[in-house]
């Protein structure tokens, strides 16, 4: 019977299909090899691709070689100014006069060597890499009576240019954040990092799609069995759609299902570099401005980036207090139904008849208030994401003086439950993890049903199960939870509390890292002795 | 990587949630009825008793390494005997799970939720240990590692929040005639620490077990001196026939302080709450052990111990029906601990002198097989 | 799979069954005080309770059907109006009521908890006692014995040991129906008052419910504070005695100043004595601190107490002075010398009074012997009563004045 439940819920596509043709027809492209015949190899190559009327060929005759070439290219994604200055003129204009070559090398080879002066080139034989480079953006050059054929690169994107970081703000940091353009984004990473250690892997997903991941880390930092398994996963995944972060965390993390993000995503190049140099993986993706960090804890979801600006002591305040805004996001509505409910004698007798006659004309009982207010700080939220900018005004305003002001007088709520539901929004605001902030949001339904049904026992039991269930979780070896339990004091220096930069000489421990001394204290040292000395 | 470990750290705040958790309301009650006034001394005297036997435990399990407790019986005693000792063991730490698990279920009933059905709130109980148990021994020494700091925390808070209402003539004359009584009294104090011998369960999970040794002496001294302290205190705000006459002696205590700058007024709801988390630990421990009892005993695979968890439901939901009132829970309480101390006091030393004789049998052997 | 299944049949438990104990806070009604009276009332001779001038109408429900036995107590709740006292929106002016801003019923039967269940019946909110703030009782009821009617306050897990407990001079049930004019409910003015003591010592401090019960468990002898009320305001006066379980008298506010230094539990007050210098003048000593050290001797088998007393004040007040007139030293040791012999005078008359009037040994001298002597104590445990009425006490006194304020 279950199974029948399940069954309507699974794709139908799941089920054998007759349309594989196609699916053979784009595989099988490696079969498929470039002939000495030029027109024949144009022909084929424009049907592989389907005639579109945006890519562009472009018939040459080198005069000095006696040849006759054509040029391919997608007109939207090349640079045009590399494929007309640096391809097509030196081959139709710089060869025009000259002296006769023939003789003196293969044709292909004075072609490809001296003649063109674009940048990188290959050579290339198969349909496979010819489809594939020319969808990538770049340029492919068919000469006639060869069966082979030169890629160059001239890959020229047209994209959003660095901006501020959107949903990550800092005050005092660097307002660069990445951008949809894979180039961009590595070059703000090796901006940042000058190691010749760092490495970029690049790996091509999706069978229709090919877009491209790259996989980053620190050689001898980063241990090695980290990005073996990281790789090999990212290898597994074989998806027709295009990937984006939350396909490749379904498939990196063990435990895809949890609410709770095992996989730091972040927008910030200086978020991304630190956590490289601390020993992390980081996985960057075509198209998107996010970045995977990978594993991850719980204390490192709750690290911002401005923790690392300020005094030791503040910021160390700042991080405890988010760690109260966590449990406060997930519980506060739920401890207010049930202390108003179940045991209002722990409050004193001020508050409580406070309280008891400011709900005094309300007509539902508290859980219904409850839901209903966390029902509509959803709406607001969600409605919060699509506003264009010219309403934007409009709908705040609407939302406090609507929710806030008239629900009140007219009695439909209670002012003590608006204050409840919006002190509790606006503390999950402050997790800078956007997924843990919904993971919160979600946590806070089943503990008021919880607590409408058994009080402050039922969020007790509620508070173990969660605890109980975070315990467990487990990402290649490090628990969600490191820091914090299994016990480690010097990794607290960088969790609960943000020590002085004087102090942060090891890399934290629950990464493992090869190198872990992270500063070195020597030179300052005795710098401090001198002055002292010089003082004295 | 996949290996369960468990640091030093741990054993020591294990050693904190499964100790002091399971009597801490009822104890003041059963030492006062023994000892009046100077219950703080027998519960001194529990205390040190259980020092030593703890360090029993922790030598027995040194001479059996890689092994827990019912394996030790079992390859001490050959197989007949040892399954036939273990059985004691497990029907104590049985019997000891559902009673405990009523004392649990009366006081949330008594204080939180007056309604609620009693078979409602245990098994509710019981389901969340069950799932946190079944995913192995890990799990339960990292919860034990966030919850016991707090439940230290709010222990300490109450026994400093009520020395506003100390009054020393509560607690004189001191030793007064009281002697024979006191020690007397010690055996209670001793039985409410019972649960020192986990170590003997997680010992082996530990990277260097001789090196656990000072923090699980630690773990067990933290509980004892705030048991100690607590029942000072206790005696020091009411006097003895006072607290003959209380059910719940340190909810009594937290009902008696006021302090203006509070924020929430009725502490005893806060120091329940705190305790639940505790409680859990405990009980999940005591599950734990006895469900690798069971499985030493019978032989069971690895793959069977999550499905015995779940049948542990029915046998504690049964014993509602067996013990009625709090009266007889108490008495209850008191037959167990009188078995169980037998048990840990008296059988625990002879199996460690037995172990010991066999252990430099095996090393003689071993030289007489070197030498030739 | 299994997981899926498990947590399916927890919802669906959840569900289905209720919320047992989700009550919401407006339907709960929060028993503020308690007032408990003698039924049938008050005989003749004393002034004619307010309830037999009742109409009719309302006495008709205070009576309730009883399962044994016959009415014995009458108790009188205080339950706020919640709705009268509902917070101020932006838009309203606020309104005054002049009416009280409590409830109060009274309920005849002879088991508290029956006569609060009663309660149930005759009002739409639960009674709820956790925010219990005072327990008012007749001196009639008190005369009777304590610990008879005090059984269900302990046993109830919703109890505070923290309540205040009063004996009323008079009715207990006037004590609540007053209509306070800064605080909204008689009650909370009654919880609050006791915290005064210390600056007026003729107020006791310690008087709640737990320590009652732990004195009567102890079988020692304790005072609770007296009030008397007007329509719209709670005055606490004095103290009434209680020997063992039974109160037998009054003690005068005097008395309890004296008691109090004698007990040890002075928290702050004054003295006045006249001038030695001047016959008109008072002056007015602020008492600080009074620590008390007491020394059982036993002569011939009795015992006898040697108190010491030291005493730590400023001059407050002094009244009708000559003008012109600076204080110096001779002058402070002479007043201290004053106040000392009056003290003295007065705490052994106050012994010698409470001796002979009650014989109830208010100055806790059994937990000194029990404490200091306890071979003693335990031959006399028993007839402490009879040995306490004969038993001397030899009071000295030493007084210190720390400063004398602004001006000299």
């Amino acid at each position: 019977m279950l199974r029948k439940i399940k069954n309507i819920f699974r794709n139908s596509s799941d089920k054998a299909t007759e349309k594989t043709d196609t699916r053979k027809k784009v595989e099988n492209l490696k079969q498929f090899k470039l002939t000495k015949n030029m027109n024949d190899n144009i022909t084929q190559l424009l049907r592989f691709m389907g005639n579109s009327f945006d890519i562009k060929t472009r018939r040459l005759k080198i005069r000095t070689l006696n040849i006759e070439a054509a040029v391919v290219y997608i007109e939207n994604l090349v640079d045009i100014n590399i494929v007309l200055e640096y391809i097509i003129k030196p081959l139709t204009i710089e060869s025009a006069s000259g002296p006769d070559k023939t003789a003196l090398a293969d044709p292909f080879d004075i072609i490809k060597d001296s003649m063109l002066s674009a940048g990188a080139m290959e050579v290339a034989e198969s349909y496979d890499d010819i489809v594939f480079a020319v969808m990538l953006g770049d340029t492919f050059l068919c000469i006639d009576g060869y069966s082979k054929g030169i890629v160059i690169s001239t890959k020229g994107y047209t994209g959003r240019s660095v901006s501020d970081p959107n949903i990550e703000p800092s005050v005092k940091g660097p307002k660069e954040g990445f951008v949809e353009i894979l180039g961009d984004n590595l070059c703000l990473i090796r901006r940042k990092i000058r190691d010749p250690n760092l490495t970029f892997e690049k790996h091509i997903i999706g069978r229709r799609t090919k877009g491209l991941v790259v996989i980053a880390y620190i050689r001898g930092i980063t241990k090695p069995e980290f990005v073996s398994e990281v790789r090999n996963r990212i290898q597994a995944i074989d998806i027709d759609d295009h990937v984006d972060e939350a396909k490749i965390a379904h498939f990196i993390v063990e435990h895809p299902k949890s609410i709770f993000p095992q996989v730091k995503t972040s927008e910030r190049p200086d978020k991304v570099t630190s956590a490289l140099l601390e020993g992390q993986v980081a996985i960057i993706i075509e198209g998107l401005p996010t970045v995977i960090i990978t594993p991850v804890t719980l204390p490192s979801l709750l690290q911002s980036a401005d923790d690392y600006h300020e005094n030791a002591y503040i910021a160390s305040l700042i991080r405890l207090t988010r760690y109260f805004n966590l449990i406060v996001s997930a519980l506060f509505p739920a401890t207010y139904v049930a202390i108003t409910s179940f045991h209002p004698g722990v409050l004193p007798t001020n508050l409580a008849l406070s309280i008891a006659s400011a709900r005094a004309g309300v007509p539902f009982p508290a859980i219904m208030e409850a839901i209903a207010m966390e029902i509509t700080l959803e709406i607001l939220e969600e409605a919060g994401k699509r506003l264009p900018k010219v309403v934007g005004q409009t709908v705040s305003i609407v939302g406090g003086l609507v929710i806030g002001q008239a629900a009140i007088q007219a009695g439909i709520v209670s002012p003590i439950m608006v204050i409840v539901i919006s002190f509790t929004a606006i503390a999950s605001f402050t997790i800078p993890d956007y997924s843990l902030n919904l993971a919160s949001r979600i946590l806070r339904i089943p503990f008021m049903l919880l607590a409408t049904v058994l009080g402050a026992y039922g969020i007790a039991i509620g508070c173990l199960y969660v605890l109980g269930y975070l315990c467990s979780l487990k990402n290649m070896g490090i628990s969600y939870l490191e820091p914090i339990t299994p016990y480690q004091v010097r990794d607290w220096k960088d969790s609960f509390i943000r020590t002085s930069y004087g102090t942060t000489e090891m890399r934290p421990d629950f990464l493992s890292p090869e190198d872990t001394i992270n500063q070195r204290m020597g030179k300052i040292k005795k710098i401090k002795k001198e002055m002292e000395d010089n003082g004295q | 990587m996949n290996r369960t470990t468990i640091s030093n750290f741990q054993i020591m705040t294990l050693a904190v949630g499964t100790v002091a958790s399971a009597k801490i309301f009822m104890v003041q009650q059963q030492l006062v009825l023994i000892s009046k006034q100077d219950a703080w001394i027998s519960m001194l005297l529990g205390s040190i008793l259980t020092q030593l036997s703890a360090m029993n435990i922790y030598y027995l399990s040194i001479l059996n390494p890689g092994k827990d407790l019912p394996q030790i019986y079992l390859q001490n005693f050959g197989k007949v005997l040892g399954r036939f000792l273990l059985i004691g063991g497990i029907i104590y730490i049985f019997t000891y799970i559902c009673v405990i698990t009523k004392v649990f279920t009366e006081v949330v009933k008594t204080f939180l939720l007056t309604e609620t059905p009693a078979t409602f709130i245990s098994v509710l109980l019981i389901l969340t240990i069950i799932t946190v148990v079944r995913k192995g021994v890990e799990s339960i020494t990292k919860m034990s590692n966030i919850i016991a700091p707090f439940f230290l925390i709010t222990l300490f808070l109450i026994i400093i929040l009520s020395a506003k209402e100390a009054n020393i003539a509560n607690i004189k004359p001191i030793l007064y005639k009281n002697t024979l009584n006191v020690l007397k009294g010690a055996i209670p104090a001793y039985a409410s620490f019972l649960g020192h011998t986990f170590i003997s369960f997680l010992l082996l999970y530990t990277p260097e077990p001789k090196k656990t040794f000072k923090w699980y002496m630690i773990g067990i001294a933290i509980p004892m001196f705030i048991y100690t302290l607590l029942t000072f205190m206790t005696m020091l705000v009411f006097d003895p026939t006072e607290v003959e006459t209380m059910m719940y002696p340190t909810l009594s205590l937290s009902k008696s302080i006021e302090f203006p700058i509070t924020l929430l007024e009725r502490l005893e709801i806060l120091m329940i709450i705190i305790w639940i988390p505790a409680m859990f630990i405990a009980i999940s421990t005591y599950l734990y052990a006895n469900i690798r009892s069971i499985v030493v005993f019978f032989n069971l695979k690895e793959k069977h111990h999550t499905y015995l968890a779940y049948l542990y439901l029915i046998p504690i939901v049964l014993t509602f029906y067996v013990t009625q009132d709090s009266i007889q829970t108490i008495d209850y309480i008191n037959t167990i601990e009188i078995f169980g101390t037998i048990q840990v006091g008296v059988m625990l030393p002879i199996i460690t002198l037995i172990s010991l004789i066999r252990n430099k049998k095996e090393k003689k052997k071993q030289k007489q097989n070197i030498s030739p | 799979m299994k997981r899926l299944i498990l947590v399916l049949i927890l919802m669906f438990a959840l569900c289905m069954t209720g919320c047992w104990d989700r009550k919401d806070i407006e339907t709960r009604g929060f028993v503020l005080g308690i007032a408990i009276d003698d039924y049938p009332p008050i005989p003749e001779g004393r002034t004619v309770s307010p309830e037999e001038t009742q109409p009719e109408e309302e006495k008709k429900f205070k009576v309730m059907q009883i399962h044994e036995g016959k009415p014995m107590y009458a108790m009188t709740i205080q339950i706020p109006i919640v709705k009268k006292s509902l917070l101020r929106s932006p838009f309203e002016q606020g309104v005054e009521s002049n009416g009280s801003k409590s409830y109060e019923l009274t309920q005849i039967g002879n088991s508290f908890f029956a006569m609060n269940r009663e309660m149930a019946s005759r009002i739409e909110l639960t009674p709820y006692y956790e925010h219990l703030q005072a327990i008012v009782i007749s001196d009639t009821l008190a005369r009777k014995g304590l610990h008879e009617i005090l059984d269900f306050f302990l046993r109830d897990h919703e109890m505070r040991r923290r309540t205040m407990l009063c004996i009323s001079d008079g009715e207990a049930k006037k004590i609540l129906d007053v209509v306070p004019r800064i605080e909204d409910y008689s009650s909370l003015v009654l919880a609050r008052l006791p915290l005064n003591s210390t600056v007026n010592s003729r107020i006791i401090h310690e008087t709640d419910l737990g320590r009652a019960i732990a004195s009567i468990h102890d079988r020692d002898d304790f005072l609770l504070p007296r009030v008397e009320a007007t329509k719209d305001e709670i005055k606490s006066s004095g103290a009434a005695v209680f020997k063992e379980n039974k109160m037998v008298g009054w003690a005068t506010p005097i008395e309890v100043e004296y008691i109090a230094h004698i007990r040890g539990s002075y928290e702050g007050g004054l003295i006045t004595a006249k001038d030695p210098n001047n016959e008109e003048a008072i002056i007015t000593l602020e008492i600080t601190s009074s620590r008390r050290k007491i020394t059982p001797i036993i002569e011939n088998n009795k015992p006898k107490f040697k108190i010491d007393l030291k005493i730590k004040g400023s001059i407050a007040e002094f009244t009708n002075r000559e003008y012109h007139k600076l204080i110096n030293k001779k002058d402070i040791n002479k007043i201290v010398k004053v106040f000392e012999n009056k003290i003295k005078n007065e705490c052994e008359a106050t012994i010698k009074n409470i001796q002979e009037k009650y014989g109830a040994d208010v100055f806790h001298f059994n937990i000194i012997l029990k404490t200091q002597m306890p071979e003693y104590w335990e031959t006399i445990n028993e007839k402490w009563h009879d040995i306490f009425k004969d038993v001397e006490a030899d009071v000295n006194v030493q007084v210190r004045i720390q400063n004398v304020g602004n001006i000299r």
